[in-house]
């Protein structure tokens, strides 16, 4: 590690092609420079994060994770869950980016100790705005734990 | 005077009298009395003459109603002042009985004649005081009552059950007729749905279509495949809206099975061929391997590829990056076989077991919703049923899984095979439909109701057959052990048993099959003897239902059974009608949250679209506008119809509110449109009341929109929004001066997706007024409109003024 600031990374989980191409061009769009993982499930998180812990002994990225819900293998839900009870990974905050806006999937989410919930927006300069958002709170206003 | 002949002996006449007589004075003094009168009377001449009638023969002091004195007292005293005989009625009158026959009254009837003797003075001397005794007759004439009492009793019990069964009967109709409609709701919705989202479809198809033929875009690399993948969601939800409509024939029985000469192997090559941009976008490989001696088959091209579609999706799905889905086609004989194997997550063996019920999705960490609606694994079992075969699944956790479609295929050089027999409605036909009392049996005889008779008495064991089986199927055992065995193996619809059985009594099976899950839903009638006090007891402890006392008439055993099996089959229709409609709202969730992610690519790429491409044509410009007002016609749809699916999941939350705040908040939120309407809005006012508070605001909310939406372009928009209280309940009513609607139709417009006006002109989901009647009807509450045509329309609620439920305030 040098002494150098580095910028948060961004996480991003989703089986969903299109969307991670939405999402990349959205955060294009807005200028985006940091690193940008992209990951297909939550085993793929999981691994990662693991990864980081066991390669820089026990320390963490700077990083904000968005997560989907509903993906193959091991889902949003379970992901989180594991995250969040996991002494050395809780402190990396998660976002839930959705489809869903069932009110159930939103509670059960912060219980798990989500960070934010978004729903994925309809419209494409519905989803820039969110990522300027995102953007702006998450990665420069927000002092990450790294 | 010379007497020719002696006096007879007066005294030895009168004794021997064959009536009975007893001779008084004025003074009720008794001065005579023959033999049979001291019979009669159980006295004797000693201690009865030169008394007091009144002292020797007081009122039975056991009886409370006893008249005799008072009546005998009257009728004396009418002797004696108007010198006349005096008939009475009949008395009761209870003869004091002697010590030494152990005491007491002895119940007597009497029939008296009172006749005065006059003396020489015109005066009464004596009074003569005859009577019949009449007890016997009486006491018979009592039995006779009783004997008719306890018939008519009888009678009125038959009666009653008979009441009771055709109610039940009547029940059953009423449920099944709420089953059938509730049935016919959900295929009507579902082809409403599945036509409403279609129209908008079209809409964003046609248009990309129109775009992908355009060869100058298809110069365009990255902007042809923004394109393609926009279709590609478009025609991704198309198939899901199909399978929506797929469900609703195949529930409705609708789908028929129409073959036809098909080179499968072709079909399925082809179909594999339009996973093929999927499956490379996620990295799978993909293979089709056949065995097959021909190609050429009888097959119903639609449904083998509905099966076939759905289990590559499936695959498709839960295969991660990298894996392998792997097709093998076998052609034998009559038969095909087509199996899906894939190198996806894997199913666990507790979840394979309900893998292909209807509306099923696992659950769980590790997997994720099925394509669309839940219906796939279904719809591919019930299409495969159709096609004469079977879907089976072979799947390990972590390593994949195989689905396999075996069915009929004869091959199309053969003779042609039957087709197999169309599929029949969910819904049994109803098993006593025109259930009559005493003819009709409950149902025909291959689906006869099964009575389990156990009686220790061959005699009534073959009685109760005997009299059972025109209309049920009767098996009959001799003790609660053979019973208990008897019910589990072959669970009877009804079970009548004797409460004296050797080795188990009715009883203690009673209790045995009460206790268990398989069997405690069977009703019980328990034989009994009405003396039997302590048995009746324990019966009801150990969950019997019904008794029958021994003896019984026949017809009372009959109806008894009747309605019993009426009202098994009258809970076993209400819960399937619950059931159904559980399933309904379940549907409508799912399938709404689920339609919705296409949806939102398209629209997003749409975003996306115009965003990189500002200097489109006009043409082209306006076909996007189409695909992006198509999709938010959709969207806004589906929001609707979710907000109406979670209503019934709502918790019922009430709390008292100020309606005046409520609506005020209502009326600030259409702001807006209400002051570019010109509207003048006048609001209460209004009470406080329990409410849902924010479903409700949708209430006013929806009537709100709704003035505003079909209000007259001739003058301003004026909606009064009001409330008085009635008895129990407060009635809203929310009045406007616009279009109005023809109030032939003032039911129609309660329901989803029914519109009297044209779309183009008022646009809308026809969902809102939908919604406002569930959001009422949740409070308890009802909903109604009327209208004069071109003057406006008068929406009224009403909202109950208490919650029985809630606490109510100090």
């Amino acid at each position: 590690m040098t002494t150098e600031e580095k910028l948060p990374s961004l996480v991003m989980v989703d089986d969903d092609q299109d969307d991670c191409f939405l999402f990349k061009r959205a955060l294009r769009e807005n200028g985006f420079a940091n690193k940008m993982v992209f990951l297909a499930d939550g085993q793929e998180l999981m691994d990662y994060l693991n990864n980081q812990v066991k390669n820089a002994e026990g320390s963490l990225e700077s990083q904000l994770v968005l997560l989907d819900l509903n993906m193959p293998r091991l889902d949003g839900r379970e992901a989180l869950k594991r995250i969040k009870s996991d002494e050395a990974l809780k402190k990396v905050p998660v976002v839930i980016l959705t489809t869903s806006k069932n009110p159930e999937d939103v509670q059960s989410a912060y219980r798990l100790g989500a960070n934010s919930f978004f729903s994925k927006p309809n419209d494409y300069l519905d989803l820039v705005r969110l990522f300027k958002v995102i953007k702006e709170y998450w990665m420069c206003l927000v002092v990450l734990p790294g | 005077m010379a007497t020719r002949f002696s006096a007879p002996d007066f005294e030895a006449i009168f004794d021997s009298l064959p009536g009975i007589y007893l001779i008084l004075r004025p003074d009720f003094t008794m001065v005579a009395a023959n033999e049979a009168r001291l019979k009669a009377t159980l006295s004797t001449r000693e201690s009865t003459l030169g008394r007091n009638l009144f002292d020797l023969f007081p009122d039975n002091p056991d009886d409370p109603a006893a008249t005799g004195v008072a009546n005998l007292k009257a009728s004396l005293k009418r002797v004696l002042e108007t010198r006349k005989p005096d008939t009475m009625a009949v008395q009761k009158y209870d003869i004091p009985r002697p010590e030494s026959e152990g005491g007491g009254f002895e119940e007597r009837y009497w029939s008296p004649l009172n006749s005065p003797v006059l003396g020489p003075d015109g005066e009464v001397a004596y009074i003569i005081h005859r009577v019949e005794d009449v007890t016997e007759f009486v006491r018979l004439k009592q039995k006779g009552a009783e004997q008719s009492k306890l018939t008519e009793e009888l009678q009125s019990k038959v009666q009653k059950t008979e009441m009771e069964v055709f109610q039940r009967a009547q029940e059953v109709q009423e449920a099944n007729r709420q089953l059938r409609e509730a049935d016919r709701l959900k295929t009507e919705f579902f082809a409403n749905v599945s036509h409403e989202l279609r129209t908008p479809l079209t809409l964003i198809l046609a248009p990309a279509e129109s775009l992908l033929s355009d060869p100058a875009l298809q110069a365009q690399g990255p902007l042809w495949g923004r394109v393609t993948t926009l279709h590609n969601n478009a025609v991704r939800l198309l198939q899901m809206i199909n399978g929506l409509l797929d469900f609703s024939k195949a529930s409705a029985g609708k789908t028929e099975v129409r073959r036809e000469k098909v080179n499968l192997l072709d079909l399925t090559r082809s179909i594999l061929g339009d996973f093929a941009g999927v499956m490379e976008q996620k990295g799978i490989e993909s293979s089709l391997s056949a065995a097959a001696s021909h190609s050429l088959v009888e097959m119903d091209r639609y449904l083998y590829e509905r099966i076939f579609f759905n289990l590559l999706s499936n695959a498709v799905k839960f295969t991660p990056k990298g894996g392998r889905v792997q097709v093998e086609l076998k052609l034998q004989k009559d038969r095909l076989s087509l199996s899906v194997r894939d190198t996806g997550i894997g199913i666990s063996e507790q979840d394979q077991k309900t893998l292909f019920e209807k509306f099923h999705q696992l659950e769980g960490s590790s997997t994720r919703r099925f394509e669309g609606t839940g219906l796939g694994l279904a719809l591919c079992k019930e299409f495969a049923q159709l096609l004469g075969g079977t879907m089976s699944v072979e799947s390990r956790p972590g390593q994949g899984s195989v689905f396999t479609l075996e069915c009929l295929a004869p091959s199309a050089s053969g003779d042609a095979a039957p087709a197999p027999e169309m599929k029949k409605s969910l819904v049994p036909a109803f098993l006593g439909q025109g259930l009559t009392l005493a003819q009709a049996p409950l149902s025909g005889p291959e689906d006869a109701p099964k009575v389990l008779v156990a009686e220790d008495n061959p005699e009534l064991a073959v009685f109760v057959r005997d009299l059972l089986s025109p209309f049920c199927s009767v098996q009959t055992v001799a003790d609660g052990v053979e019973g208990l065995e008897m019910a589990r193996r072959w669970k009877p619809d009804l079970v009548i048993s004797d409460v004296m059985m050797p080795q188990m009594d009715g009883i203690q099976m009673t209790r045995k099959l009460k206790g268990e899950k398989e069997t405690n839903t069977i009703p019980i009638v328990l034989l009994t003897a009405m003396t039997n006090r302590d048995s009746l007891m324990k019966g009801w402890e150990a969950g019997a239902d019904d008794y029958l006392f021994k003896p019984f008439h026949p017809k009372e055993l009959e109806s008894r059974v009747r309605s019993l099996l009426a009202a098994r089959d009258w809970r076993r229709k209400s819960e399937a009608y619950r059931r159904q409609r559980d399933t309904l709202e379940h549907f409508t969730h799912i399938a709404s949250h689920d339609l919705r992610e296409p949806l939102r690519k398209i629209s997003s790429f749409i975003g996306l679209f115009i965003s990189d491409h500002p200097q489109l044509d006009a043409e082209s410009q306006q076909s996007l506008n189409k695909i992006a007002e198509g999709a938010q016609t959709m969207t806004r749809l589906l929001d609707a119809l979710m907000d109406y699916s979670r209503l019934d999941r709502l918790e019922a939350h009430f709390e008292t509110q100020d309606l005046n705040s409520l609506v005020a908040g209502v009326l600030k939120a259409q702001e807006d449109p209400l002051r570019e309407a010109g509207a003048e809005v006048s609001a209460g006012p209004l009470p406080e009341l329990p409410v849902l508070a924010g479903p409700l605001s949708l209430v006013f909310q929806n009537l709100v929109t709704n003035s505003l939406k079909y209000r007259s372009s001739e003058r301003p928009l004026r909606l009064r929004l009001q409330a008085v209280q009635r008895d129990f309940e407060w009635v809203f009513s929310a009045a406007d001066n616009g279009i109005g609607f023809d109030p032939g139709q003032s039911e129609r417009i309660f329901i989803m997706f029914e519109r009297l006006h044209g779309k183009g002109k008022y646009p809308g989901e026809g969902m809102g007024l939908a919604i406002c009647r569930k959001i009422v009807e949740k409070h308890g509450g009802r909903i109604w409109a009327e209208s004069t045509p071109d003057q406006g329309a008068t929406f009224y609620f009403t909202l109950p003024v208490k919650r029985a439920a809630a606490p109510s305030k100090p």
